[in-house]
């Protein structure tokens, strides 16, 4: 097995939020311990609701935010002891809205080009220019559109410049949050295809955060589930969704729909509400949404046991409770 | 049996600096009480014009025509915006993609919820509230009289869905339009939203017009589809049969586009649509798909193309025979 390119260890990070107008601030645990490896060559699929803590912790990969507490090695070195100009050499964001993410008033070109002129990586000028078109192209951008502005382009061809603009640096990571959710599915075939095509050619390794499970399905080789701040179940994807463990997993996978005609909308029996992070369910969390849910998962918080399969987070897989 | 609604030649033109476009370029929608009609298509395809034309709810520099369009019996091609306001909310009801900027932040949710029926029933306001509290607790929100006096800020996004959902069900429509219900919501919510629309169109008999870029929501609630491109149906029929069957080149293109736990072997390729929807802009002449269509040949840049019947219900618009799809 490989050695991990990426590694959490025992990550959390906290928020201080007012609860309210007259009662003083309150302690919200995004992430909450997360122990997790990222082996170079893998895509990584980190699925979850919303509030879970899966953009968190991207971010923090990214070096956008400190960790509360924990360490994030790369390569086996500590993340805080990487420069910021190291750290972006080598790992990369793509953001989920490409209306958003990219500055209407530079034109393609500066924004394909500008992680090289914040870096001075490609101080040429004409060098730089050549890189940014040649990483144009591989993305299957028209270089004609190096002089237009994002508004010119279409969601999916913004994407791509989102993809170049993180390609130009040669990273050896990707952190992908939701990098098709705001497009149509017959663009959002094209971005996965190019992801697939990208990883391959430059031998990437992808962090994708994704709250869709039939692309996590597709293009992750390994999946970690991610609920009120931890992981309660990381497999290889396959045997993941084959036989989920996890209660929390088996419901998420039932709310996939695919495309079968007479199958109906499936009843998740999750119960109505994602618990409120500030205020998080004593035990288990997740205990009052499952159906599985016995006593103990009222007191105590499970702990991840880790087997052959991968791991997982849950009472009902521990031989010690009963 | 008379069809809830019969709509006929539908369109809707906008003037663009560009010239003039076409979102709706002769649409025919009909739905039988307690049925489901998915509308699907990309993003530009004229599906939320059509439902905002149904509704009366067009921009205002949009300009609607119709040859056809019955509702409950009644003939309203040409009815008044007062007819309208008084169908809205009444016997029509919609429910919108983003809940947060469809309900009004600085109203109670009990206050939205009464305003409807106030206007459409009258009546003392404690009635208004008892069934207020009745479908906010049908539609699965615990504690309603505590939560009847929340503001929208304080729901998450689900629950603001479900309130949307109560408030369209007030007045008990006959007609029920969402558009885009879930595209917000987690995949969890998304699931437990779309169990609650069905299991309430069959306790209220409404019909169902659900407009959707998901074609796993497509295959899962509708009974019968039309896709759309450029402001056209250019195929549709049940269910079954266009998830069976699918004849049109864009229809079989949407299908392979998606990616299916268990279809594909890792590292296999999804299928793409090649090219983007160009807007119907101007004169239009032929198949507006034609030039991201692998089939295209010299006809259908010139010929139009009607609706023809394939058989069991479904119906194309294209040259394409049947026989080429399997």
């Amino acid at each position: 097995m490989n050695a991990p390119l990426l590694e959490l260890v025992d990550v959390r990070r906290q928020f201080s939020v007012s609860a309210g107008l007259f009662r003083g601030k309150r302690t919200l645990h995004a992430v909450n311990g997360v122990s997790l490896e990222l082996r170079r060559g893998e895509v990584l699929g980190l699925v979850g609701e919303s509030g879970c803590g899966k953009s968190t912790l991207g971010r923090m990969l990214l070096g956008l935010l400190p960790v509360s507490a924990g360490e994030i090695r790369l390569e086996g070195r500590p993340l805080a002891a990487t420069s910021t100009r190291d750290l972006a050499r080598r790992v990369q964001p793509i953001f989920q809205d490409p209306y958003s993410s990219l500055n209407p008033r530079k034109t393609i070109g500066a924004i394909v080009g500008l992680p090289l002129d914040v870096h001075n990586i490609e101080p040429d000028a004409r060098a730089r220019t050549r890189r940014v078109k040649e990483t144009m192209e591989r993305v299957g951008l028209p270089v004609r559109f190096f002089h237009n502005y994002p508004n010119q382009l279409s969601g999916g061809q913004r994407q791509r410049v989102a993809i170049a603009r993180a390609l130009v640096m040669r990273p050896e990571i990707l952190i992908c949050d939701e990098p098709t959710s705001a497009l149509d599915v017959s663009v959002q075939s094209q971005i996965l295809n190019l992801l697939e095509d990208m990883r391959r050619e430059f031998n990437l390794t992808y962090l994708l955060i994704s709250h869709n499970l039939a692309v996590v399905e597709h293009i992750a080789t390994r999946v970690a589930v991610m609920y009120l701040g931890r992981i309660v179940e990381e497999a290889e994807t396959a045997a993941l969704f084959r036989a989920p463990r996890h209660p929390y997993t088996r419901a998420l996978l039932a709310s996939v729909l695919t495309p079968e005609p007479g199958l109906g909308v499936p009843d998740t029996h999750l119960g109505v509400s994602y618990p409120n992070p500030i205020d998080p369910p004593p035990g288990c969390t997740f205990h009052p949404r499952c159906a599985a849910a016995m006593p103990v998962c009222h007191a105590r918080a499970p702990v991840a046991l880790g087997d052959t399969l991968g791991r997982v987070e849950c009472h009902l897989y521990d031989s010690g409770v009963s | 049996m008379s069809a809830l609604l019969q709509v006929e030649g539908l369109r809707v033109d906008i003037p663009t600096p560009m010239g003039l476009l076409h979102a709706v370029r002769g649409v025919d929608l009909a739905l039988e009480a307690g049925e489901t009609l998915c509308l699907v298509g990309e993003s530009g395809c004229g599906k939320s014009l059509s439902a905002l034309a149904l509704m009366g709810l067009l921009p205002r520099a949009a300009r609607r025509s119709v040859s056809r369009f019955s509702f409950a019996g009644e003939d309203l091609p040409a009815a008044s915006e007062r007819r309208m306001a008084d169908l809205r909310g009444n016997r029509m009801a919609m429910i919108f993609q983003e809940p947060m900027t469809s309900l009004n932040p600085s109203w109670s949710i009990g206050n939205q919820l009464e305003e409807g029926w106030l206007r459409h029933r009258g009546g003392p306001a404690s009635a208004a509230r008892e069934r207020a509290l009745h479908l906010l607790d049908r539609v699965g929100i615990t504690g309603a009289a505590s939560r009847i006096g929340q503001y929208p800020h304080q729901l998450s996004g689900g629950l603001r869905q479900r309130v949307m959902i109560a408030m369209a069900l007030m007045c008990a429509p006959a007609l029920m339009i969402a558009d885009e219900p879930t595209t917000a919501l987690d995949v969890t919510v998304q699931a437990q939203i779309l169990h609650l629309l069905k299991e309430l169109q069959r306790e209220f008999g409404m019909g169902l017009i659900l407009i959707t870029h998901d074609l796993g929501i497509v295959a899962r609630v509708a009974d019968r589809v039309a896709v759309m491109y450029a402001g056209e149906i250019v195929e549709e029929g049940p269910v079954a049969r266009l998830f069976g069957r699918p004849a049109h080149p864009y229809t079989r293109g949407l299908l392979d586009c998606i990616p299916v736990p268990g279809r594909l072997a890792h590292g296999m390729r999804l299928g793409t649509i090649p090219g983007v929807v160009s807007p119907p802009i101007g004169a239009l002449a032929g198949c507006q798909f034609r030039n991201r269509c692998s089939y295209a040949e010299e006809a259908c840049a010139t010929r139009a193309f009607g609706l023809r019947e394939l058989g069991g219900g479904q119906r194309l618009r294209c040259r394409l025979e049947e026989a080429t799809a399997a």
